[in-house]
C-alpha cells in the first residue's frame, strides 16, 4: 500500500483516525496515569489479543493479497474511530430507548438493540474503507476476513483495556492489577474467542465478496453479512442464558459457548470455503500481473516457498478440482470465460478479474470512572460487555 | 476503483461515522428533554435517593443496574454512583476519587469540604476546572459506598445549596 495524497479513502481514514485518537487519548490517558501499574498490565495483557490474529494472517499468508499496512490501518480504525463512535452512538441510542421505553427497559435492551448496530456498522465502515484503500489488492474473501478480523481485534483490545481500567477505577482500591487480571480472564480467555474480531471477520468476508464479485447479488451477500453479524452480536449481548439455566458455572459456560460458537463456526466455514474455492493469492497475482513465471512453468507461489524444484510445469499440473469453479483461478489457468456460479452466470472475467482493480474524562464535567463506566460498564454490553 | 467511486465510498463511510457519532447524540438530546424529578425516589442497590424540588434528569441517565444516576441541578450536573461491598472508609474513597480528578486536564483540587447524607458523614473535596468548578463527596456506610460528583460552569451559592439538599436525600439502607 503506497501513500497517495489524492486518495479520498486514505484521507478519510487519516482524518477520522487522527480525530478519534485525540479523543481516545483524552479519555483514557488520565486513567492510565492515575493507575500506571494497572494500565500497563491491561495494555500488555489485552495486546495479546492480536497474537492469534497475527498467527491467522501468517497461516493464511498464501491466500492473502492485502498488505500489512492495510491491516494496520483497519486495526487502528477499530481501536480508535470504532471505539469512540460506539461510545457516543451507543450512549445516545440508550438515551433514545430510555425515552421510548423507560430507563429499566433501556438498561436491559440497549446492549441488545443499540450497541450491536452501532458497533458493527462502524467497524464495517472501517473495513469498507480498508478495501477501498487497497482496492487493487483485494482478491478474495479471505482478504476481507483478515481485514475484518484486524479491525475487530483493534476494537477488542481497546475495549478490553477500557473494561479492565473501568474495573480498576470502580474498584476504588488503589493501583492494583487484580481487577485487570480478572477482567482479562473473563473477557480474554473465557469470552475472547467469539468477540469483535470474529464478528467483523464475517462482515469483512461479505464486503470482500462484494468487492471481488461486483454483482448485485454479492452486494446483498455483504448486506446480509452485516445484518447477520448484528443479530449474532445481539444474541451474544442478550440476557439469554445469563443465569446458566440454573446449572451454575457449568451452565453459564455452556450458555457463553452456545451464544458465541455460531459466529466462530461461521468464520471457520468461510475460511474453509474460501480456501476451497479461491485460488492462492500468488496465483491471482500471476493472473493479474501477466504470469511472469508462466513460461518457466513455475508459479510464483512455488518460487516464494522455495519449491522450485518440485513443482512441475503448469501444463503438467493437475488443477485441483476445488479451484476449477473459482473464476479467478480460471483466469490464472488461462480460461477467459468461465461462468461464475455465484455471479449469475456472467463472464468470470467481467465479474471477477480483480487485478485490474466516559472514562475518563470528565472533560469538564465528570470523572474518568464515570465515562468508562457509562460506556463500557453499561452502555454496550451488559454483563458480557461486548 | 475510479476516483469518483472511491470518493463516493469515502463520503458514505464519513457520513455513517458522523451520523453515529454526532447526529444520533444530537437527536437524543433533541427528543429527550429533561424532566422534573423533584420528589421522586431512585434506588441504587442499598441506597435510595430522594430528589428535592427543581431537580431534573434526562432519560437514560438513571441506570440502576450500573448503580448510577445523574441529575441536573440548575446548570450543574450531579452524578451519583453506588457500589458494594467496599472495604475502605470514606477518606480512602475520597482519596481515590481525588487520584482521578487530579490527572484530568485542567482540573485542580482545592480545599476539603463537609458532606453529609442523611446523617452519614462523608469526605469531600472541591476543585476547579478550565470551564467551571465542582466538588466530590465520598460516603461509606455498612460496606456500601456512594460517590457524588458535582460540576458546573458556575456553582453559585443557591445551586450548591440545592446540590447539598440532593446529597442529603441519599439514604443508606436503614441509616
Amino acid at each position: 500500500m503506497r501513500l497517495d495524497p489524492t486518495s479520498p479513502p486514505q484521507w478519510t481514514a487519516a482524518l477520522f483516525i487522527a480525530a478519534a485518537s485525540i479523543l481516545l487519548l483524552y479519555n483514557t490517558l488520565p486513567v492510565g496515569l492515575a493507575y500506571p501499574r494497572a494500565g500497563t498490565c491491561a495494555l500488555l495483557l489485552f495486546s495479546l489479543f492480536a497474537l492469534p490474529f497475527w498467527w491467522l494472517r501468517r497461516r493464511l499468508a498464501e491466500h492473502l493479497s492485502v498488505p500489512g499496512a492495510a491491516l494496520a490501518v483497519v486495526a487502528v480504525w477499530g481501536a480508535t474511530v470504532a471505539v469512540m463512535t460506539s461510545l457516543y452512538g451507543s450512549n445516545a441510542v440508550r438515551g433514545l430507548l430510555a425515552t421510548a421505553g423507560g430507563p429499566a427497559w433501556a438498561g436491559q435492551w440497549s446492549p441488545v438493540l443499540g450497541a450491536p448496530v452501532v458497533e458493527e456498522v462502524v467497524k464495517a465502515a472501517g473495513v469498507v474503507l480498508g478495501v477501498a484503500i487497497v482496492w487493487d489488492r483485494v482478491r478474495g474473501v479471505l482478504d476481507g476476513v483478515v481485514l475484518g478480523a484486524f479491525c475487530g481485534v483493534g476494537f477488542q483490545i481497546v475495549e478490553g483495556y477500557a473494561f479492565a481500567m473501568s474495573s480498576t477505577v470502580l474498584n476504588r482500591a488503589g493501583d492494583v492489577v487484580e481487577p485487570v487480571v480478572a477482567v482479562f480472564v473473563v473477557r480474554g480467555v473465557l469470552a475472547g474467542l467469539w468477540s469483535h474480531a470474529v464478528f467483523t471477520a464475517i462482515v469483512g468476508a461479505g464486503i470482500a465478496y462484494a468487492a471481488t464479485r461486483k454483482t448485485r447479488r454479492s452486494g446483498w451477500v455483504a448486506a446480509a453479512s452485516l445484518v447477520g453479524v448484528i443479530a449474532l452480536h445481539a444474541l451474544w449481548n442478550s440476557p439469554l442464558g445469563r443465569d446458566g439455566f440454573g446449572l451454575g458455572a457449568v451452565g453459564v459456560l455452556a450458555a457463553v459457548a452456545a451464544k458465541g460458537l455460531p459466529a466462530v463456526l461461521i468464520v471457520v466455514w468461510i475460511i474453509r470455503w474460501a480456501k476451497r474455492n479461491e485460488a492462492p493469492a500468488a496465483a491471482l497475482s500471476g493472473a493479474a500481473e501477466g504470469f511472469a513465471d508462466e513460461e518457466r512453468g513455475r508459479p510464483q507461489a512455488a518460487l516464494r516457498s522455495g519449491e522450485n524444484e518440485t513443482v512441475p510445469p503448469r501444463s503438467e499440473r493437475a488443477v485441483p478440482r476445488r479451484h476449477r469453479r473459482c473464476p479467478v483461478a480460471s483466469v490464472a489457468q488461462g480460461v477467459r470465460s468461465h461462468p461464475d456460479p455465484l455471479s449469475g452466470g456472467r463472464s468470470a472475467v467481467d465479474a471477477t478479474v480483480i487485478g485490474a482493480s466516559r472514562v475518563v474524562v470528565f472533560l469538564a464535567s465528570r470523572t474518568g470512572a464515570d465515562q468508562v463506566g457509562r460506556r463500557f460498564g453499561s452502555g454496550t454490553g451488559g454483563e458480557h460487555g461486548q | 476503483m475510479s476516483r469518483k467511486k472511491s470518493l463516493a465510498v469515502s463520503a458514505v463511510v464519513a457520513a455513517v461515522v458522523l451520523a453515529l457519532a454526532l447526529a444520533v447524540p444530537l437527536l437524543n438530546k433533541a427528543v429527550a428533554p429533561t424532566v422534573d424529578v423533584g420528589g421522586e425516589t431512585f434506588t441504587l442497590f442499598e441506597v435510595t435517593i430522594t430528589a428535592p424540588a427543581e431537580v431534573h434528569m434526562r432519560p437514560g441517565y438513571y441506570q440502576p443496574e450500573s448503580g448510577r444516576v445523574e441529575f441536573l441541578v440548575g446548570d450543574a450536573e450531579v452524578a451519583i454512583a453506588v457500589a458494594e461491598p467496599y472495604e475502605f472508609d470514606a477518606d480512602y474513597l475520597a482519596a481515590e476519587m481525588a487520584r482521578l480528578l487530579e490527572v484530568q486536564p485542567g482540573v485542580q483540587l482545592t480545599d476539603s469540604r463537609p458532606c453529609t447524607a442523611s446523617g452519614v458523614a462523608g469526605s469531600g473535596r472541591s476543585f476547579v476546572t478550565e470551564t467551571g468548578a465542582g466538588f466530590a463527596c465520598a460516603f461509606v456506610h455498612d460496606q456500601v459506598r456512594a460517590e457524588v460528583t458535582a460540576t458546573g460552569a458556575a456553582l453559585d451559592e443557591s445551586t450548591v445549596d440545592r446540590i447539598d439538599a440532593l446529597i442529603d436525600g441519599i439514604a443508606f439502607g436503614e441509616a
